[in-house]
């Protein structure tokens, strides 16, 4: 399936007295990964610490070793190969790894260049890519504040007064909160700090990056190291208004539905219960995980009202048929949930028309293979 | 998104004999726990010589850790006072909460009589080891009660 | 008015024309006798063209003549002479050359304005300033900082430079007007400077020659903020005393911005020195046991809140580390008092810490007041590592009661339960003694976890159940993972919503890799 697969032929282990060859990134990716899913703890990160002693630079180590360990984690658990558990596991044992790392004395560098904060928006709990952007550019001489996941905008700005950062890189995954980036970039910007920022909740490519009015956008840790040796990002332009990068906020139907999802919600899950017979079996749980999954859709439809982009609500929808196909959930059950909060938002145009492409999409696209979602 | 904003607090009383009863309904949070202190204070002033006092919480929507130091300030003003105080009516969460802060039983003591306050200062009567909380493991260590 | 033919040779000149250019008169050539701008306007006007319409050059044109200057309108008679009408335009132009001025300073003084409040960083408004300053007001500019300790803080810049930082070790009386300007009481006014008389520190490279100097200072809000040096080289006009009083207003913006900046910066640091006291510690390994913990403070009273723990590490091998973690009841400052006094009772406490009961009966003692039943709910967990397993003795004070996460997922209350501290004469608790396994994990929570409202359509309770479940998912998973995954459930069930202060803390016996190899990376585990 991929380079990093456990089948792969691992090199044979070190007899005593003979040095092994120095393993390459591929077969160290895959003994990390061995050792991960294992819960192995110590021989991933003896794996990785090995390595660094042997002569892999550090910077490899950590992102085409524990990142791209950590892509697959996402990957494997989108295609219903591990459990949630397990991909918290993962991600703890991965970021231990970048901790033994960068703890490592031969991967100390002394800052030589601007001071640097990195963050992660608010409500978003994945914080690795972060702090491996945060490590990489420490090992490139920067002086870094990681301030690590779900960082509120009021904090990242007191953060910026008292040190007066060269830049702000923000990391987001998940474009249900482009809103909250959209606030912290905004804020930034206003207190004279240009953002770069990264992450899948951006694109594709630089997409909305673009349009939330960031200075700089790159697509994985090194290239924002590359992005930002090359020079300073300009600095950025006061009276500046958020309002005209999203004219189409005006009409207020993103803050409409944003604020009711709870009772848009509760409505649909009702009407959807009434409608198909089978809900009235389930089980508490999965209740629960229906109406979980309606928050997720009103989620989407408002950060598409946001970024006035149907894509990204038709994307989720691939996404998510995809993660239910995988674990033999029907997708044709999202159908009838759109159409019912259709009706709900009869009085929203932009919402009937984003909801309505969305269904479109669905029946259009044959499902894509599970585990290719990424 | 929607906050639960808090309830509005309210008290009725009625009086009997030696026996004052309060009705009490809504939330009773740091917003409100000096209304009821407040109340409290006035039956106690005007009906002095007072034998009970019957909370009603049948209506209580919520009780934070506010409310609770106003229901063990009651607590103090009617044994100051002689009075049993006496908590109707409970709800299963206003239980809950007494039961896990372990403070029903100094609630509902009755007041001023010698034995009770001895009783209301101990512990819980349970004796014996105790379950262990351990699973596979042979047990060896037991519940340690105290006074 | 002038009147010249199409061979540009005068032919008319009235009196007040005569009077504004001696030599023009009939017969004589145009180009001697009045300014170039004319006489190629008069040659536009002048060119044959085939059509009827006037010539396309006829348009009123403007110029000096002397110290004056002058509009003159064409009017081409159909002989191809053309008579100039003229008009003295000089008040009229230095008007509109001044209101042009005015307003490329207002809308400078509104840009700096803009760019200076924008920030609370000190460093910030000073490469501000002195960029802006060398950019608009001078060809090089310095701003200079009061001196901290010996150094004087100096950021300097040349026209289209970038600012750039530097502390010089000098005495800024060595510079007249320096010292006068950096104390910034009494208000003194700008002052020029002898440019053989500053010192090599005080030119920046990158200038010419230097010509002028003036140093104004930067007026703070009774805090000095700084002086502002401005420089100009040596072919450069020198200042007027409009740009002086010009520098002036912009000075006192960029003062009261330098020194907002600076008051900004010791609140916050005399903040951040109460916060290291009040805010949880982060969490570690200690005596070969995990600890993690995660604290959410509420919106309302932020950062300062009602919930608090501690570790205190065990004194030997062997020895239990005490962790407590607890709710005090009430909120923002008063709350934070209590937490403070708690804290460090128990810390005083921590030589009886194997016997929780007396410990929390002391705690109690100490906290009980006529005034009011302020009071705190809290746990005790005495951890010790034993082999692989740690030993725990966990006791609540009114708090709920720990759940205890075995490595399969199943999870368990501890059974310990006592009454809350603070109101009551007397306390009552039950210590329960826990084992953890390898992998184990014991979950000390606060109800604002538990009580946190929200879920997908809102005003539900999180739970305890609810907290269940999601710890079985936890199976295995390192300390602070756990943490992460109890936080990250709350923070999304509550959403935007308000919530009360959540903290958590984990206690957990490391995994053991029976499996692995010496060398740590056997094959083969994962299938096994």
């Amino acid at each position: 399936m991929s380079p990093y697969d456990t089948t792969a032929p691992a090199p044979s282990p070190a007899s005593p007295g003979t040095a092994a060859p120095p393993a390459t990134a591929g077969e160290l990716r895959a003994r990390v990964w061995e050792s991960v899913m294992a819960l192995d703890e110590s021989a991933a990160i003896g794996a990785v610490v090995r390595a660094l002693e042997e002569g892999m630079g550090a910077e490899d180590l950590l992102l085409d070793v524990i990142a791209s360990v950590q892509r697959r984690v996402g990957r494997e658990w989108a295609a219903d190969r591990i459990t949630v558990a397990q991909e918290h596991a993962a991600t703890a044992i991965n970021d231990r790894a970048v901790t033994a790392l960068t703890l490592h004395p031969s991967a100390q560098t002394a800052p030589t260049r601007g001071r640097v904060a990195v963050a992660c928006v608010e409500g978003e709990w994945h914080a690795l890519p972060a702090r491996l952007l945060a490590e990489v550019l420490r090992l490139r001489g920067w002086r870094v504040d990681y301030l690590g996941a779900q960082v509120s905008a009021p904090h990242l700005v007191a953060h910026l007064h008292r040190t007066g950062p060269d830049l702000v890189a923000l990391s987001g995954s998940l474009a249900t909160r482009l809103p909250a980036a959209h606030a912290a970039i905004t804020a930034c910007q206003a207190v004279g700090t240009p953002v770069l920022v990264g992450g899948a909740a951006f694109g594709p490519g630089s997409r909305y990056a673009r349009l939330l009015g960031a200075d700089g956008w790159a697509p994985d840790a090194r290239a924002a190291a590359d992005a930002l040796a090359r020079g300073p990002l300009p600095r950025v332009r006061p009276g500046h208004h958020a309002i005209d990068d999203l004219p189409h906020l005006r009409d207020q139907e993103y803050t409409l539905v944003a604020r009711s999802r709870p009772q848009l919600v509760g409505s649909v899950f009702g009407q959807l219960a009434d409608a198909c017979p089978a809900m009235r079996t389930y089980s508490e749980v999965q209740r629960e995980h229906t109406a979980e999954d309606l928050s997720h859709i009103v989620e989407f439809l408002a950060a598409a009202l946001y970024t006035g982009d149907e894509d990204l609500f038709c994307g989720f929808l691939e996404w998510t048929a995809g993660v239910l196909d995988a674990r033999g959930v029907p997708s044709a059950s999202l159908r009838p949930a759109l159409e019912l909060l259709g009706r709900e938002l009869q009085d929203f145009p932009r919402a009937t028309a984003i909801l309505r492409a969305g269904a479109a999409r669905l029946t259009r696209t044959p499902l894509s293979p599970a585990g290719t979602a990424e | 998104m929607t906050s639960t904003p808090s309830a509005p607090f309210g008290l009725t009383y009625s009086a009997a004999q030696d026996t004052v009863r309060v009705e009490l309904s809504g939330d009773l949070d740091h917003l409100h726990a000096d209304l009821l202190l407040a109340a409290v204070d006035e039956v106690l002033t005007v009906h002095a010589g007072l034998g009970h006092l019957r909370l009603d919480c049948a209506g209580l929507s919520a009780v934070d850790s506010s409310g609770l130091a106003a229901l063990l300030m009651v607590r103090r003003r009617t044994g100051g006072a002689g009075a049993d105080l006496h908590l109707d009516a409970r709800t299963v969460q206003l239980d809950r909460l007494l039961e896990v802060t372990g403070t029903l039983e100094y609630l509902t003591a009755p007041a001023a009589r010698p034995q009770a306050r001895r009783r209301a200062g101990r512990g819980p009567a349970r004796g014996g080891p105790a379950d262990e909380n351990q699973s596979a493991a042979p047990p060896s260590g037991v519940a340690e009660p105290h006074v | 008015m002038l009147v010249a033919d199409a061979d540009a040779v005068v032919v008319h000149v009235n009196e007040a024309a005569g009077l504004v250019f001696p030599d023009a008169r009939p017969g004589a050539a145009l180009a001697g006798a009045v300014p170039g701008w004319l006489v190629s306007a008069h040659a536009r006007c002048t060119v044959p063209v085939p059509a009827q319409r006037p010539p396309a050059g006829a348009r009123t044109v403007q110029g000096r003549v002397g110290d004056r200057s002058y509009e003159a309108h064409p009017t081409p008679h159909d002989d191809g002479t053309v008579a100039w009408w003229l008009v003295d335009d000089t008040d009229h132009r230095l008007a509109r050359e001044a209101l042009w001025t005015e307003r490329k300073r207002t809308e400078f003084l509104v840009r700096s304005s803009n760019l200076l409040l924008s920030s609370l960083n000190l460093d910030r408004c000073m490469d501000v300033t002195a960029q802006m300053a060398a950019d608009h007001l001078a060809d090089a500019a310095l701003v200079i900082a009061p001196a901290q300790g010996l150094l004087l803080p100096v950021v300097s810049c040349v026209r289209g430079g970038s600012p750039s930082v530097s502390r010089v070790a000098v005495d800024p009386g060595e510079v007249p007007g320096l010292a006068e300007a950096l104390q910034g009481f009494p208000p003194v006014p700008s002052r020029w400077l002898d440019p053989s008389a500053a010192p090599a520190w005080l030119v920046p490279e990158g200038l010419v020659a230097l010509g002028s100097i003036v140093i104004t200072p930067l007026p703070g809000h009774g805090v000095p903020a700084g002086a502002l040096v401005l420089l100009r080289n040596g072919g450069a006009e020198a200042f007027t005393e409009g740009e002086e009083v010009f520098a002036r207003l912009f000075a006192a913006r960029a003062g009261a911005a330098m020194s907002a900046a600076r008051l900004y910066a010791e609140q916050a640091s005399i903040t951040d020195t109460l916060m290291r006291e009040l805010l949880p510690p982060s969490l570690h390994q200690v005596c070969g046991v995990e600890y993690a913990g995660g604290y959410r403070p509420s919106k309302d009273h932020e950062r300062v809140g009602g919930d608090f723990y501690d570790v205190h590490p065990a004194t030997g091998e062997g020895a239990p580390s005490l962790v407590v973690l607890g709710d005090v009841c009430g909120k923002g400052l008063e709350a934070a008092v209590m937490t403070g006094k708690i804290r460090n009772t128990l810390h005083a406490l921590l030589p009886m810490a194997d016997d929780h009961h007396r410990m929390l009966s002391l705690l109690n003692t100490s906290l009980l007041n006529t005034e009011n039943a302020r009071f705190a709910t809290m746990v005790l967990a005495s951890a010790a590592r034993d082999g692989n397993a740690v030993r725990l003795r966990l006791t609540s004070a009114g708090h709920p009661a720990p759940l205890i996460l075995r490595s399969d997922g199943r999870v368990e209350e501890a059974r310990t339960k006592g009454t809350l501290v603070g109101a009551l004469p007397e306390i009552t608790t039950q210590t329960a003694r826990v084992t953890l396994a390898p992998g184990d994990t014991c979950v000390l929570y606060t109800d604002g976890i538990s009580e946190a409202r929200g879920g997908p359509m809102g005003g539900a309770m999180f739970g305890e159940e609810r907290l269940r479940r999601a710890l079985s998912q936890c199976a295995a998973m390192p300390a602070e993972a756990v943490v992460e995954h109890v936080q990250m459930l709350t923070s999304q069930w509550v959403g935007a919503g308000r919530h009360d202060d959540m903290a958590v803390v984990v206690i957990a016996a490391p995994r053991t890799n029976h499996l692995s190899a010496v060398d740590g990376h056997t094959r083969g585990r994962f299938t096994a």
